[in-house]
């Protein structure tokens, strides 16, 4: 064996080396960190800073405006009624698409041999794109020439046909209808990954101590769920404070803002009124409130982890 | 007695409902499918549910005649590029977040995956005016920024994650092999993260495909939008021609489904994935 | 001539305590040295100290009279076979083997030749194409150790190398680890381990590290010899308990006398006396000490017909257990521990009080300090 002076091999002093290394982080973090600046945090305070402008968006710039902007908002009936919409949606996404996508995930763990295709279709309107699944329903609900009203009439149910999302009373419960028919396989794919985890040995002796197919779901299967229970409800909240596509595609908030949320309310002032200083205070304020939510969300998650 | 009776019943549920799910789902896709095989008139002569009387294909010609297929490229290119640029730039701040020392590494990680909650649409308004100042707007590049920087915190999430899980004894068997930062990232960590980032690309090449508002509010013309905006100028434009519109939706639909045909489980683990840590 | 130097090594990670303190060690080439102790005494640390892969707090490693303590892992001439082998699972045997040649540029035929030539040594050759994943323990262990052969290093390092694979593969890698150190008699190698056997079996010295409840020591050297040197001459309580098995008899005891001969020491429990030929240093009659005895040398006499012999102990026989070629015999000791004796198997013993004699040279005393009492010359 060869013995190379190991000085040779050294190439660079130490020194030089160490200082090197120290910027190695940042040459690996640079592209994002810098992207993420651009497009995420200068856009989140510009955002700020132009509500407080009027501005039209044509000119240089606006004029400065102070907080006029935000006591308007204040007072106004149709962003709070957004914001109500919101809340809406929320809550009827956990109620209704928490409990049919466990059903669903249920019939699946119990399907066995037919589940894996069953589980396949299911999945398909998640790769729907919003605007295309927003036009498909809107002749779905099309009050003349769409199918759903020429079910009821078929069936004898002409009586419930209705102008769904021309009418105020009904226009949000339609979208939250759709909302729900796409989202639902999401949870129920949750909750069958939950079931699969469950451990195989609990139910046996569950069997062994003498209890039934149904005391099992209800007392052992339903409690090892519950933390995929948090984490559907959080995600649901969240993503529906943040909603926009459907019910811009299917209503654009209308009509008379009776499905208008708060993303669709900001776009409409922005881009169809031109008022791109109030606009951006209503995101600034969506922010705020999502911010708000998803925290208290988050912390109550975790106190019932710790509780339960 | 009752164990037996549950038992029968759950042996009727099961079918039952697993059936009655399977027609809520399929039947939008139905009728999807059926409208685009009729003519204009046909809609309004027969029932909606009625099966198409002929294979007319006229309204797939009479769509790819028109622009689908210029938006179907605008799709494929800003996709592709931002979905590269996602995977690399994600990869390579995933790398030094999970194992590079640094001063600032788990507050700047917090921040990071902080992002995931921002509401992308307080950017809009900024971001359109940026994309404006740029002279990008209405071009397919217009796109790639927002996209790529909003794909981010969740890439980056789930690559650390995945990443810390690389065990650190390879990163020192490649020290000692004489690797720099460089050559370890090249040659260890991105070929063994495969799987973390193929989750990365599927969810978000799937996201970005049906993204729809900042390709609306960046874009103009036909020239330079992409596939969802089809479906939306062609409803502005022709409203009353429904099964040429189906037939638009069909397309648009199509890529995606195909793609879905040939690896149904990767697609599905990817988005549920992508979406859980989102 | 010397290969590896540590000088006055110690290692602190942010905040804590020190895990190895003021180490201080001369490997000389062709040395087998094994780093040996309890786990969390920092072996591992100061073997991947010597690789480069953990910084030096304080304290020099040289390499061949160069110092280290900058120069990166890859440029040390040192190559390492870690406890999980650490293979590259993307890339095949071959692949693995070649890497770090690459990362030198090598030529590509001298690549060639060190691969075929490590493969045949290792008899590994079939599998220069396959996957990590479609070996065996016992065969990635060998392609780990031909990943390290390649380098031609001056220093092989194993990190618990053994400690994944089944015990009857244990024993076998063992003598191939021991063959392959023939082969290249001119590079060191250090090896970390826990298992004791391994270390007596392997080691021309072995370097036994402290850790445990005295976390002022914890991370230092309590004793470095041959394995024989510290078996049969153990510096300190720590490394007497540390070797052998079952563990050495610890019986308290009382100095009684002290004569130019030795000390004569009283048990404790029963007030028997025994001589230990050690000298007595500061220790005065009436102080505390320990006495160790491993249980091999207690050899069963018939009890003496008046009054009991000299150098004798007396215990009840608590239980027994026969592996045939042996049997441990439990005895009933002070503070409910027993006293082992390991006797030649078919004693036939079960119950009663039994006599051992205790050879004064196999007894060995420490003070309350846990050192060894100083033996005497020719004792």
């Amino acid at each position: 064996m060869t013995v190379v002076p190991i000085r040779t091999l050294v190439r660079r002093p130490g020194g030089i080396r160490l200082s090197l290394e120290r910027w190695v982080p940042a040459l690996f973090l640079a592209p994002a960190v810098i992207l993420l600046v651009v497009y995420l945090l200068y856009p989140l305070l510009s955002s700020f800073r132009l509500s407080l402008l009027n501005w039209n968006g044509l000119g240089e710039t606006g004029r400065y405006v102070g907080l006029d902007n935000w006591v308007q908002l204040r007072h106004d009936p149709v962003f709070w009624q957004a914001v109500r919409n919101n809340f809406v949606l929320a809550f009827f996404s956990v109620l209704i698409q928490l409990p049919i996508a466990l059903v669903l995930a249920v019939v699946l763990d119990e399907a066995g041999r037919g589940s894996r295709l069953l589980k396949i279709l299911y999945f398909l309107p998640l790769l729907m794109s919003s605007v295309a699944l927003g036009v498909v329903f809107k002749n779905v609900y099309d009050p003349n020439f769409g199918p759903l009203n020429s079910f009821l009439q078929a069936v004898g149910l002409a009586d419930l046909a209705q102008d769904w999302l021309g009418d105020p009373h009904y226009a949000l419960g339609a979208v939250i209808a759709v909302i729900c028919w796409q989202n639902i396989p999401f949870y129920m794919l949750l909750f069958l990954a939950g079931l699969a985890s469950f451990p195989r040995e609990l139910s046996e002796a569950a069997h062994l101590d003498g209890a039934t197919e149904t005391t099992i779901f209800w007392r052992i299967k339903l409690p090892h769920l519950q933390g995929t229970f948090r984490t559907g409800v959080l995600l649901a909240v969240i993503g529906s404070l943040r909603y926009f596509d459907l019910i811009y595609v299917m209503t654009g908030g209308g009509p008379e803002n009776a499905s208008d949320l708060m993303a669709t309310y900001m776009y409409r002032t922005v881009f169809n009124a031109f008022q791109l200083g109030y606009g951006s205070t209503v995101a600034s304020a969506m922010f705020i409130i999502v911010t708000a939510a998803a925290a208290l969300a988050l912390r109550l998650s975790r106190r019932f982890q710790t509780e339960v | 007695m009752a164990e037996r009776r549950a038992f029968a019943v759950s042996r009727i549920a099961v079918p039952v409902l697993g059936l009655f799910w399977l027609a809520v789902t399929s039947l939008p896709f139905l009728f999807v499918l059926f409208t685009s095989l009729k003519t204009a008139q046909e809609t309004f002569s027969s029932p909606v549910w009625a099966l198409p009387e002929s294979l007319n294909l006229g309204n797939y010609v009479s769509v790819l005649r028109g622009f689908f297929l210029i938006y179907l490229r605008n799709s494929v290119f800003v996709i592709a590029v931002s979905v590269t640029l996602i995977v690399l730039i994600s990869a390579m701040a995933a790398y030094a977040l999970a194992r590079l020392r640094f001063r600032f590494n788990k507050p700047l990680f917090g921040l990071i995956v902080a992002g995931m909650i921002v509401p992308l649409h307080i950017t809009l308004v900024p971001i359109y005016l940026m994309t404006r100042d740029l002279g990008l707007y209405d071009t397919p590049f217009a796109l790639i920024g927002p996209y790529v920087a909003t794909s981010l915190p969740v890439s980056i999430f789930i690559l650390t994650e995945f990443m810390r899980q690389i065990p650190r004894e390879l990163e020192e068997a490649a020290k000692l092999d004489g690797c720099g930062p460089f050559t370890i990232f090249l040659r260890i960590f991105l070929p063994l993260s495969g799987p973390g980032l193929s989750t990365v690309a599927i969810y978000n090449g799937i996201a970005l495909w049906n993204e729809f508002i900042f390709a609306y509010v960046l874009t103009s013309t036909p020239q330079h939008r992409t596939l969802p905006l089809a479906v939306w100028d062609f409803q502005g434009e022709y409203a009353s021609d429904i099964p040429a519109m189906m037939a638009l939706v069909t397309l648009t639909s199509l890529p995606l489904i195909v793609a879905y045909g040939f690896g149904q489980e990767r697609i599905i683990k990817g988005m549920m994935a992508g979406s859980l840590k989102g | 001539m010397t290969s590896i130097s540590l000088a006055n090594v110690c290692k602190k990670f942010d905040g804590a305590a020190p895990v190895i303190r003021n180490v201080d060690l001369e490997i000389a080439a062709g040395e087998f040295c094994v780093f040996l102790g309890p786990s969390g005494c920092g072996k591992s640390t100061l073997l991947r100290m010597i690789a480069g892969i953990e910084a030096i707090t304080s304290g020099e490693v040289r390499i061949n009279g160069e110092r280290m303590n900058e120069v990166p892992p890859a440029r040390r001439r040192v190559a390492m076979v870690f406890q999980n082998y650490a293979l590259y699972p993307h890339m095949t045997v071959r692949q693995n083997m070649e890497f770090g040649l690459r990362q030198a540029r090598t030529p590509p035929a001298e690549i060639e030749n060190r691969v075929a030539e490590a493969a045949r040594v290792l008899q590994i050759q079939p599998l220069l194409d396959r996957m990590p994943r479609e070996l065996s323990g016992g065969q990635r262990q060998r392609v780990a150790i031909g990943r390290a052969i390649v380098r031609k290093p001056n220093v092989f390092l194993f990190d618990e190398p053994l400690s994944n694979l089944d015990a009857a593969l244990r024993v076998h890698m063992r003598s191939e680890i021991a063959r392959l150190h023939r082969d290249y008699p001119h590079a060191s190698v250090v090896y970390v381990t826990h298992d004791q056997t391994e270390a007596m079996a392997l080691a021309d010295r072995i370097v036994l590290l402290r850790a445990g409840s005295d976390r002022e020591q914890q991370g230092s050297i309590a004793q470095v010899g041959t394995p024989l040197e510290l078996y049969h001459r153990p510096g300190s309580l720590f490394v007497a308990a540390f070797l052998g098995s079952p563990r050495m008899n610890f019986l308290p005891v009382v100095i009684a006398a002290i004569d130019p001969d030795g000390v004569v020491v009283r048990l404790r429990d029963s007030g028997e006396t025994l001589r230990v030929p050690v000298a007595a240093g500061t220790a005065r009659p009436g102080d505390a000490a320990t006495l160790g005895v491993r249980p091999e040398h207690l050899q069963p006499i018939a009890p003496a017909l008046s009054g009991p012999a000299p150098q004798t102990i007396t215990r009840a026989v608590r239980a027994v257990e026969r592996f045939g070629e042996y049997d441990y015999v439990y005895l009933t000791g002070a503070d409910g521990e027993d006293v082992i004796a390991k006797l030649g198997g078919g004693t036939g013993v079960s119950t009663g009080p039994l006599t051992f004699s205790v050879p004064p040279g196999s007894c060995h005393l420490f003070g309350t300090d846990g050192m060894t009492f100083e033996r005497r010359a020719g004792g």
